[in-house]
């Protein structure tokens, strides 16, 4: 009953316009790596105190900005994450476009949407994604808290992007 | 017509309720349900929030128990029918027959609802549920047709929920044993289909995908190309020579169009699939479904689906298409 069915369309990405993707690349990933697990530290204050990170303690997990050209590999030490700069296995990788990891982290998006239209990728320990997904998404959103000026200026990314449509 | 959204944990149960569910449904953090997913679900201290929440709220809660113990696991389920009637649940939805019989002597004022892992697909099915455990709702399985339907509902006194939206599989609801043949795991008794252990997804460097579940290639799609689940029936096979999907596509139920019928038919309650969906999913698919059963309760005749709400819930559907699965097909 093929006639019963609607096709969607895939819809098309904001990407990291050349001149600000090039001096990410400049820098060394583990700078800005430790900027990252510095707020991941802070947003995950409370999780990582009941223990509910533990299940990334000695595994390698790595987020690639693809158009930004630049990686995140962390894992999780005795007092939090930590980024992780030798090279090793990696236990899961989830690699996608600033933009749609911009959305995911406000929570604008279902990380399952991006899945299927393939802007998000995920290798690797699949069921070590799918318990960081579901720790993220279980948050309470009183107890997650973004820093105030983050949170603006990653809607502020977002609508930079969505003016360049 | 009562809209029933799903919730893994307290923020989506927030996000169904603050759009307008009428009630949800959740499970707890072990197999005796069928959406069991590592770090999704509700424990015993939080079920016990989110029935505070959906009460203040004036929402109900229901507690999916919906797998089928084996014997060497009785007590778990029993232990969490007696933890949802300890919380105060308003409902819990079961399939097994023990289960039922368990939970309609031990808690008498406890409601039951047969799950459509309960695959209950004719009136006399139900009608036996109804005498024997007072079932007071059936979860409708999702192979019956918009007429075989309405015969259930003329034929039965026990209120019906059928479900409007949400991924679709081949829909042999508490009998499939697919992901039992590629994993050793199937939803029915281990509560989940391709459980994220056995799967990979594994990128080609041409900008494909190649996935495999229990190490069997499943599927292996082109730069670009949507994809949905990693289960077995959403696989593409060669056969008899041809390439393609040989069982289902990947695909979303949506069956907005059909409301006004479903109306007339009385039917008590549309489910929205995907407990294992995110906050954000939750908020999306719950405000498409409440303006649109407000709307066709104002003026059936009237109801038209709007293209906006179809474009919201295309941009969340699993693959690349929606359908009207069953309900409209003629082959039946």
């Amino acid at each position: 009953m093929q006639d019963t069915y609607k096709t969607n369309e895939a819809g098309g990405n904001p990407q990291i316009p050349p001149f600000l993707a090039a001096p990410l690349k400049m820098v060394p990933n583990v700078v800005h790596t430790q900027l990252l697990v510095a707020v991941l530290n802070h947003v995950f204050k409370q999780q990582l105190r009941d223990g509910d990170l533990d299940f990334l303690e000695s595994r390698t997990a790595v987020i690639r900005l693809l158009d930004g050209g630049v990686e995140f590999r962390f894992t999780k030490g005795r007092k939090g994450l930590v980024a992780h700069s030798g090279e090793g296995p990696i236990d899961l990788a989830i690699s996608g476009d600033l933009y749609d990891f911009l959305q995911l982290s406000l929570g604008k998006e279902d990380p399952d949407t991006l899945f299927f239209q393939r802007r998000i990728r995920l290798e690797g320990d699949v069921e070590l994604g799918l318990e960081t997904k579901n720790l993220i998404y279980g948050l309470d959103v009183e107890a997650l808290s973004i820093p105030g000026p983050l949170r603006m200026a990653f809607n502020k990314a977002i609508s930079f992007y969505q003016d360049r449509q | 017509m009562e809209l029933v959204c799903p919730a893994g944990n307290l923020p989506s149960l927030k996000a169904a309720i603050d759009n307008g569910a009428d009630a949800v449904y959740v499970g707890f953090k072990d197999d005796t349900n069928a959406r069991n997913f590592a770090g999704l679900n509700f424990n015993e201290k939080n079920v016990g929030q989110g029935i505070e929440y959906a009460h203040s709220h004036g929402a109900r809660l229901f507690a999916a128990i919906n797998t089928f113990p084996q014997p060497s696991g009785w007590e778990r389920w029993t232990a969490a029918v007696d933890s949802a009637a300890e919380a105060g649940v308003d409902a819990v939805i079961l399939a097994d027959i023990g289960i039922l019989d368990y939970a309609a002597n031990r808690w008498p004022d406890l409601k039951l609802h047969l799950s459509v892992q309960g695959s209950a697909t004719n009136y006399e099915a139900i009608s036996f549920m109804h005498r024997t455990f007072g079932i007071r709702r059936v979860v409708i399985p999702r192979v019956l047709s918009a007429p075989q339907v309405r015969h259930l509902a003329e034929h039965t006194p026990v209120p019906l929920e059928l479900f409007g939206f949400g991924s679709l599989c081949v829909m042999v609801e508490g009998r499939c044993l697919l992901s039992s043949y590629a994993t050793g795991r199937s939803p029915n008794t281990y509560g989940a289909c391709s459980p994220g252990s056995h799967v990979e997804w594994i990128d080609r460097k041409d900008g494909g995908m190649e996935t495999r579940l229990g190490g069997i290639l499943v599927d292996s799609c082109g730069a670009g190309e949507n994809v949905g689940y990693p289960t077995i029936c959403k696989g593409r096979f060669e056969v008899q020579g041809k390439e393609g999907y040989a069982i289902e596509e990947p695909t979303s139920l949506n069956t907005l169009e059909l409301l006004p019928e479903m109306m007339a038919m009385g039917i008590a309650a549309i489910k929205i699939e995907g407990r294992q969906r995110s906050p954000a999913y939750v908020a999306q698919v719950t405000r498409v479904w409440r303006a649109a059963i407000d709307a066709c309760k104002r003026n059936p005749e009237s109801f038209r689906v709007q293209s906006v709400w179809n474009a919201e819930l295309d941009k969340v559907a699993e693959g690349a298409q929606t359908t009207l699965g069953a309900y409209h097909r003629s082959w039946q």
